[in-house]
């Protein structure tokens, strides 16, 4: 793995002595959600990079994936709440040299000072691995740190640039002014879930994911901190759109010298059938591919709260993203989560919810 | 890791910077958070009007949003009662 060998995934498996990996997951539960790729080598380089993941170190992670087009890519996301975990699996990292010194250094004084100061400042991280970096064996990945909600916005930024310079990373001054704007304009209620660097593609904006924005809201707010479309009559149209569908929508903004053009939108529904209705919105739209809506609408049929599962897969959300010209993307997040906290993190119930008392 | 040395003239907006003099505006914001909320003293000469401004720009500033309030749970920023009630809509 660390010098770029592929091994085939029956020989990555884990030997009987190394801990379980995420890849030994995905690989012994492939009939869960194979039909949901295109390309089985694409799920086989997956399991191949995350054989490096041991199943400690993270109980959320899932699969990102492009609905309208035909790529067979597949993005990876895992969030870390335990920095015992992730100083452990830095640690191994460093030994088995696939991620550069400063980043591990940076990751390493960042898990260290989590267990105690950074505690009362971060629920947990989220690293992002894009499809293209998993061919590369890169193991830097895009890093998000998850903020608690009652910490003081100067406390915040000042530690969140202390760790991003702690990793080398090149974000701007003005990007943090950005941030204190971005928060202190919050409508009632919103709150920022995740601020994060893309740094794996050589980005150094930051990305500020915001949550539970009231409906109604959302372009004022826009309007507020200066976002450079707000008036894009696209924009207005998916806002509305998803609003009729869905039960929230998370905003997702760069923030470089000024607030770029890129927005995301970010998907969360209370009841299978409203997400069903929404993929079925796409497909009409020509932003879900016919393959990918007929796969998906059947697969998330199938999904069910199993309290006997050891890790229980569900629909996190959809997002639709904007790149400020005149595309638009859609995509899916299909996760697993230990089955004790299933409830907590999963917005969306399943199809037979309605008739069966969960 | 070494101390952020961002100030809080990096992370204000320019149409409130003149509210505040050029001392208040060096300081790094951890030197603010040492003045304000712990009653710190400050590691240059402030007058008592400079240590008033900094008091007042951590007070216009509160925190990342929502009630404030936070479950502790990883993921997600409900209650358990909240959620349960969530889940429990048929």
């Amino acid at each position: 793995m660390a010098n770029g060998f592929k091994a085939t995934s029956q020989q990555m498996l884990s030997p009987p002595n190394k801990e379980r990996s995420i890849g030994d997951f995905l690989e012994n539960k492939r009939t869960e959600y194979h039909e949901l790729f295109v390309d089985d080598s694409v799920l086989s380089d997956l399991t191949c990079f995350f054989s490096e993941f041991p199943t400690g170190l993270s109980s959320f992670w899932g699969f990102e994936f492009d609905l309208n087009t035909h790529s067979h890519h597949v993005d990876f996301l895992l969030c870390i709440h335990q920095p015992d975990e992730l100083h452990a699996w830095i640690q191994n990292a460093k030994k088995q040299r696939i991620v550069k010194d400063e980043i591990a250094k940076g990751l390493s004084d960042f898990s260290i000072k989590w267990r105690k100061d950074y505690n009362y400042i971060f629920n947990n991280i989220w690293f992002e691995y894009d499809y293209s970096e998993i061919q590369k064996n890169n193991y830097i990945p895009n890093l998000f740190l998850g903020p608690k909600k009652n910490v003081h916005i100067l406390n915040l930024l000042d530690t969140i640039h202390n760790v991003f310079q702690g990793l080398e990373f090149k974000v701007q001054k003005p990007s943090y002014k950005l941030l204190l704007s971005c928060i202190s304009k919050l409508p009632k209620g919103s709150w920022v879930s995740q601020v994060g660097v893309m740094h794996a593609r050589r980005d150094n904006n930051l990305r500020v994911f915001i949550q539970d924005i009231p409906k109604g809201a959302v372009l004022p707010y826009l309007e507020d901190v200066e976002y450079p479309d707000v008036r894009n009559t696209h924009v207005k149209d998916w806002l509305q759109i998803a609003y009729r569908h869905c039960r929230k929508v998370e905003l997702d903004l760069d923030l470089g010298v000024t607030i770029g053009n890129h927005i995301g939108l970010e998907l969360y529904f209370e009841f299978m059938d409203e997400a069903l209705s929404f993929l079925k919105h796409l497909y009409e739209r020509g932003l879900c591919t016919r393959q990918k809506y007929l796969s998906f609408t059947e697969h998330l049929q199938t999904l069910n709260i199993n309290k006997e599962a050891g890790m229980h897969q569900f629909l996190s959300h959809f997002k639709i993203s904007f790149d400020g010209v005149s595309n638009f993307k859609s995509k899916a997040y299909i996760g697993y989560i230990t089955a004790d906290q299933a409830k907590n993190a999963t917005a969306t119930k399943p199809i037979n919810h309605k008739t069966t008392k969960q | 890791m070494a101390d952020s040395n961002l100030t809080i003239g990096d992370v204000l907006p320019e149409n409130q910077k003149d509210q505040y003099s050029d001392a208040v505006l060096n300081m790094s914001l951890k030197e603010a958070m040492d003045i304000a909320v712990y009653n710190m003293p400050p590691t240059s000469d402030l007058t008592s009007d400079e240590v008033a401004q900094i008091n007042k720009i951590y007070k216009d500033y509160v925190n990342n949003g929502g009630d404030g309030s936070d479950s502790g749970s990883a993921y997600w920023d409900k209650s358990q009662e909240e959620n349960q009630a969530y889940w429990d809509k048929q």
